[in-house]
């Protein structure tokens, strides 16, 4: 028995044309010799190789298939419950607001000013377009604000509540309203600028 | 199997290459030099939206920019003698800008960064920089400062008429001498050291307020906090007309015994309360003439003045 000879090919020639090569180099004969068999039998491995590693197998695709629909489905289904959880508590906030608000809050102009100012601001900050050059930091320390006020104004009123005659927390609640609005009239102006 | 090897060999070669090349070129960040011919007194405005940008006041009729720039921004400018508006735009995409813009002593100077950090210095013309993120440091002798960060600092260490100055909770510190300036923060500390202080007024929700300094003759302070706690640093010889209110905290401090005798007297022991709110309204200091009016209010904070650091 002869050793098995590879079939030799161009530099760029691939796989299949060394099998087709190899084919054709076949004898007329019925029973080729053996070093052509070889040869063959050679050439189709490495066609089968590649193949292989090309075209990965329908189990493996239906896998890989089976495996991305999950991953897109875990994905969208985190995106619902973030979404769900996020307006949930934008929502219960609002509510929060809206329910601690004095009864003398409910009809001054100043509030619903601030009220719509923080939603302007809210609307601003998901605009992908508007917002886009807005440093996360900027963003973080106007929330972060927001939460600084708020957490003063419940403070002022809880005193209020407590003595409805005390002029300072009333004072106070006013001051912070404006402070709040002029807060967020400011942030979006700079940071449209920038 | 020796063929192998030699393959192997220039494969790590040539990937060794490529990434010996890659951070080259990422240390290698595009530089810029490029200038303008402007009037002493020109209004410029610089744009950085990253990095790190320096104002330098210089005393030429130009304005010159130079240093590198982050991959992925470029470099824009453009005006006439009388206004000139230049920076960097686009968005970094890796490294950070480095900027220096020379600038006329007498240019009127607006800044506008995103997250960069910028510095001014020697500009003798009004100064206004607004920053989104980063920290901001003017110093010099400037006809009018305006400075915000939404989150960075802000330090200003200038004799100046005037400072209007902004933070959202970063920290706000002004040295130097001030006639006039309007300071304000959420949560910030604001601290101010002044050789002289002329009219002063300080605004913040939980920041803490810290001014040392002489209240000028014809100056006035007035702080106002929500739960910030003030402490105000006189000298010993400071007249002043306190009117001091924390409506939920308290009022404490010392001040020197008149003529300048004996142990330093307890300003505790001048506080009226009237439930839970603590008031002192007083003078302090000695002589004639009609005293520097100092006014704190504040709804949770504590209060404190002392007078008794030694005459500068």
């Amino acid at each position: 028995m002869t050793t098995p000879q590879h079939p030799q090919s161009a530099p760029d020639a691939g796989p299949g044309e060394a099998l087709q090569r190899a084919i054709d180099a076949l004898p007329a004969e019925r029973t080729p010799p053996a070093d052509s068999w070889a040869q063959l039998q050679q050439a189709m491995l490495a066609t089968s190789r590649v193949t292989d590693a090309e075209q990965p197998s329908e189990r493996v695709r239906t896998n890989r298939r089976t495996v991305r629909v999950a991953r897109l489905g875990m994905a969208a289904l985190l995106a619902v419950v973030l979404v769900t959880s996020i307006s949930r508590v934008r929502r219960s906030a609002r509510a929060d607001v809206a329910s601690a608000l004095l009864p003398e809050e409910r009809s001054d102009p100043r509030v619903r000013a601030v009220l719509d100012e923080t939603r302007n601001w809210r609307a601003a900050s998901t605009d992908s377009l508007r917002s886009m050059r807005w440093p996360l930091e900027a963003r973080d320390a106007i929330e972060s604000a927001l939460v600084v006020t708020e957490t003063a104004l419940a403070s002022a009123r809880s005193a209020l509540r407590a003595h409805p005659d005390d002029a300072a927390a009333r004072d106070a609640i006013v001051v912070l309203r404006a402070k709040q609005l002029h807060l967020l009239q400011r942030a979006m102006t700079l940071l449209d600028e920038i | 199997m020796r063929r192998a090897v030699s393959l192997l060999l220039s494969s790590v070669s040539l990937i060794a290459s490529v990434a010996i090349g890659a951070s080259v070129l990422r240390a290698q960040a595009p530089t810029v030099a490029r200038g303008w011919r402007v009037a002493p007194a020109a209004s410029i405005k610089i744009h950085a939206p990253s990095g790190i940008l320096q104002v330098e006041g210089w005393g030429r009729d130009s304005v010159a920019i130079s240093g590198t720039l982050a991959a992925g921004e470029t470099l824009f400018g453009g005006g006439s003698l009388t206004g000139l508006k230049l920076g960097a735009e686009g968005t970094a995409t890796a490294g950070q800008s480095r900027l220096l813009v020379r600038v006329p002593i007498g240019t009127r100077l607006v800044v506008r960064s995103g997250a960069a950090n910028v510095e001014v210095r020697g500009v003798t013309g009004s100064v206004d920089v607004g920053s989104a993120a980063g920290d901001v440091n003017v110093s010099g002798e400037i006809e009018s400062v305006t400075v915000e960060s939404i989150g960075g600092d802000v330090h200003v260490a200038a004799t100046t008429p005037s400072v209007r100055a902004r933070t959202t909770r970063g920290i706000l510190d002004i040295v130097g001498r001030i006639d006039e300036a309007q300071l304000t923060s959420v949560s910030g500390s604001v601290t101010v050291s002044a050789q002289t202080i002329g009219r002063l007024r300080i605004e913040t929700v939980d920041g803490r307020v810290t001014v040392r300094g002489r209240l000028a003759a014809t100056g006035s302070l007035d702080v106002e906090t929500f739960g910030g706690p003030v402490h105000l640093d006189f000298p010993v010889d400071q007249r002043a007309a306190l009117d001091l209110r924390a409506s939920g905290g308290d009022i404490s401090g010392r001040i020197a015994a008149p003529a300048g005798g004996g142990s330093p007297l307890d300003l505790g022991a001048s506080v009226v309360r009237n439930g839970t709110t603590a008031t002192i309204t007083r003078s302090i200091g000695s002589g004639s003439g009609a005293a520097p009016p100092v006014t704190v209010r504040t709804f949770r904070g504590r209060v404190t003045v002392d007078a008794l650091r030694p005459r500068s």
